[in-house]
């Protein structure tokens, strides 16, 4: 019989185990700008594809343009991005990406892809959400039923990498 | 029959999602890593792949400096290179190499590029310039159940930019010593928004190393190595909802190679394949690929003959993914393989296969997915023309049933770990040299006598039980990989040897099956890089290889045929290189411990230690902002010569490169 209580092995398997027995699962923070920049890419995998620069809406509480503008800013060039308040219009937008917690599903049109956090992408209220991880990597996260619902469709490449849900 | 195929093609044509090929590039910027089909045939995150699975990047490839893809590939941990001569080089994974590795399947977008006759890699007559590799993904272990008969020891898939998504161009010329001058040039060319074309062509001459253990006939035989080739390619969307590509390659290469027997000679190949790829997105029914190609290849071996192999292959799939957690993929293959017998010409040997393959990726769980793979292939060999005695006919009339399978338990216990578990069942098929494809007969006062191959020669089965750790390290921006495997192969095949069979009453020499072996290994390797534009790693592989041959009892072996100890044991390699966007400098070194290859001697072969010994190979180049860079690269720079082989021993290479692009 081995000796288990060895320092060394013991070390070990704390070293394996604890991150595994003490992970609380992804953050569910809200979309900011590295993640909503990172959201965007989902946008190459559309079908059909849509043309560049593609319109985005950014859609924010009333009263928060500001972090509307503070996401926008960190967009690059591939978007025309524009920050809607509230209630505001959103038609023309090849996607939505909700910033805060307002429900846009009932505004939306088909054709047009949610982008949100994972609380509104769980809810169905979005159809994708980012979960950057600390490597670097990035997951996506597709609701299929919202995406069927919204009529929108990716590339099959892209949709067997995503996480569906 | 012919309705069913036409409504199918006709479904295709009218759902209306546009299929893509993949497209790597945008892939791998999304998701923050790279993204591989290789291991299971599915789309996958490298994290998420159930194999020990390494990508070389092309931003890798570029930082090595290096002009040629054994020397980068051996900057994998686990990967062996044996090199016989400045053109010719053997890799082996995992502690399993030999002259003319027949354990490796080598692919270059997916079309294989090894050559049939032998199922050995020469990489001199692969058509592609490093400067428009997108990635090298190399799949270490077993692999039979995705590829079939030849991925045994591992697959290694080179995958080349997409004229539909990349627009890259490279000239580049080079110069060094020993006589190096190379040329090359490639081009993606979006012609329009569906419709791209490839176009890449190069040529290489060195002059052959000059110092080591070979004998003054194998002197006389050596050949300055001298290699060409031009591929041109056109991918199209045809429908929105289909894709074709077209490729058509040719390369012609001499240089001084070894042979299965262990001899040097001057070889000379030229090989032309023309391939076809239809993909279609055919809405819930699936991603469905077609893909035919032929490959030729003409091939002599100085002193020795000529002959000339074709190899057909038309494979079709259809990747499905069902509902939120399953994806499943089935395949049907067929494959053709037609020799030229050599070196006594006067007939031909050929073989059919069949095969049908099933994969089925489960994802049981957010952090836990199971993916297991099934491949059954059916091979019928066929044999016309001159009779080759002792062998008749009837000895031919042989079919051989083969079942492979590749299973795998991924899980992802945080964010940041993984662990993984996998098997893999795969069968080497019998070359067709070894099949029989080889015969020489001579007449000796008892009649002819023959050196032959063996059409009852049974492939090698070769097993593997794996677990693998992968942690990301935020903190350094890379990555920890640990993989520890067990190996079994059974029926090893061995070439012409000096011991004697009986073949239908006459006494011939031929190929046997000579015993089994088996291994241990255990493989570590860590990357990181920094903000200042510093990057590291460092790996370390250890194998410990043990042969239960039937042959090879006493001190002088009968076959050319060893593992244990034909490896290093322990490879250690660190690299560390600096870039500033237009300087960039890298430093590579590495050291293996001894090893202990066969070498002929009166009455058979005999042992051949080498050392072991250091390596280390540097590089320095300045892009500038016009697009060209200047580069200059030592390769094996240590010591003058470093014996790399039982043969050639590898010289100190200095060489200059510039490249633009455009």
């Amino acid at each position: 019989m081995r000796d288990l209580r060895s320092p060394v092995r013991h070390g070990l398997l704390a070293g394996l185990l604890m991150p595994m027995l003490t992970w609380a699962g992804p953050a569910l923070a809200a979309v900011d700008g590295p993640t909503a920049t990172v959201a965007i890419k989902a946008l190459n995998f559309l079908q059909p594809k849509p043309a560049k620069p593609t319109p985005v809406s950014l859609v924010v509480d009333s009263g928060h343009a500001a972090t509307g503008d503070a996401v926008k800013s960190a967009l690059g060039a591939d978007v025309t991005a524009k920050v809607v308040e509230g209630a505001g219009d959103v038609s023309g937008a090849v996607a939505v990406i909700v910033i805060g917690s307002i429900d846009v599903s009932g505004k939306t049109t088909a054709g047009q892809l949610i982008i949100g956090d994972m609380a509104c992408m769980e809810a169905g209220k979005c159809a994708l959400a980012v979960e950057r991880q600390p490597s670097g990597a990035a997951k996506y996260h597709v609701n299929t039923a919202a995406l069927a619902k919204a009529g929108v469709s990716f590339d099959k490449n892209f949709q067997m990498l995503v996480t569906a849900h | 029959m012919k309705k069913t195929m036409l409504l199918g093609a006709t479904a295709l044509l009218a759902i209306g999602a546009q299929a893509q090929t993949i497209n790597y590039t945008a892939l791998q910027d999304a998701f923050g890593q790279p993204v591989t089909t290789s291991v299971t045939g599915k789309p996958q995150v490298a994290a998420d792949a159930p194999a020990a699975l390494h990508i070389i990047t092309a931003a890798d490839i570029r930082a090595t400096g290096l002009d040629n893809l054994p020397d980068i590939l051996a900057r994998v941990g686990g990967i062996d290179l044996l090199r016989w001569g400045a053109g010719g080089v053997d890799i082996g994974m995992r502690g399993y190499n030999q002259p003319n590795s027949p354990r490796l399947l080598v692919l270059l977008n997916g079309r294989q590029v090894y050559s049939d006759h032998y199922a050995l890699v020469n990489w001199s007559t692969i058509p592609v310039q490093l400067s428009e590799i997108k990635q090298i993904e190399v799949v270490k272990g077993p692999v039979g159940a995705i590829y079939g008969f030849n991925a045994v020891a591992g697959v290694i898939n080179i995958i080349t930019q997409n004229p539909l998504y990349d627009t890259d161009g490279t000239a580049t010329a080079r110069i060094g010593n020993n006589g190096t001058r190379e040329i090359g040039l490639s081009k993606n060319l979006k012609v329009s928004e569906g419709f791209g074309l490839r176009f890449s062509a190069g040529y290489k001459e060195q002059d052959e190393f000059s110092q080591g253990a070979i004998t003054a006939v194998e002197r006389s035989r050596l050949l300055d190595p001298e290699s060409s080739y031009v591929a041109i390619g056109a991918l199209g969307q045809l429908t929105d909802s289909i894709q074709a590509g077209l490729e058509l390659t040719r390369s012609k290469m001499k240089q001084t190679d070894i042979t299965a027997t262990n001899g040097l000679y001057g070889d000379d190949y030229l090989t032309k394949s023309a391939k076809f790829d239809l993909v279609g997105d055919a809405g819930d029914a699936g991603l469905i690929s077609f893909t035919a190609y032929r490959n030729w290849l003409d091939f002599e071996y100085f002193g020795i003959g000529k002959s000339d192999v074709t190899t057909s292959v038309v494979q079709l799939s259809d990747l499905i993914q069902i509902g939120t957690d399953h994806t499943v993929k089935i395949s049907g293959e067929y494959r053709r393989n037609s020799m030229g017998r050599f070196p006594a010409p006067g007939a031909t040997i050929s073989y059919d296969v069949w095969a049908l393959a099933g994969m089925w990726d489960w994802r049981l769980t957010d952090k836990l997915s199971f993916t297991t793979a099934v491949r059954s292939d059916w091979l019928d060999l066929n044999y016309s023309g001159a009779a080759s005695p002792p062998y008749v006919a009837s000895d031919f009339d042989r079919t051989i049933s083969k079942f492979s399978v590749n299973s795998g338990l991924v899980y992802k216990a945080t964010d940041v770990d993984t662990l993984r578990a996998t098997y893999g069942l795969a069968n080497q098929l019998p070359s067709i040299l070894e099949l029989g494809g080889f015969y020489l007969p001579t007449v000796t006062a008892a009649g002819i006598f023959a050196s032959a191959g063996n059409p009852s020669i049974k492939p090698s089965k070769v097993q593997s039980y794996e677990l693998g750790y992968d942690r990301a390290l935020a903190a350094i921006n890379g990555g920890l990989h640990l993989s520890v495997f067990r190996q079994t192969t059974d029926d090893i095949k061995s070439f012409l040897g000096s011991d004697r069979s009986v073949v239908n009453g006459r006494p011939a020499s031929i190929v046997i099956n000579a015993g089994d072996s088996a291994s241990w290994g255990f493989e570590a390797a860590f990357d990181g890089h920094a903000t200042n534009g510093v990057r590291y790693g460092a790996s370390y592989s250890w194998n410990d290889v043990n042969d239960d041959l039937t042959v090879n009892k006493a001190a002088i072996a009968t076959r050319p045929v060893k593992f244990e100890g034909a490896a290093p044991r322990h490879k250690l390699q660190g690299n560390m290189g600096w870039s500033d966007g237009a300087l960039s400098t890298d430093l590579n070194l590495s050291w293996q411990s001894k090893r202990t290859l066969l070498r002929p001697v009166t009455g058979g072969y005999g042992p051949f230690p080498i050392d072991g010994t250091w390596t280390g190979t540097a590089s320095i180049g300045y892009q500038f902002e016009t697009g060209t860079e200047v580069r200059f690269t030592a390769s094996d720079f240590l010591h003058t010569e470093t014996a790399l082989g039982s043969k050639l021993e590898t010289e100190r290479r200095v060489y200059a490169s510039v490249s633009q692009k455009f």
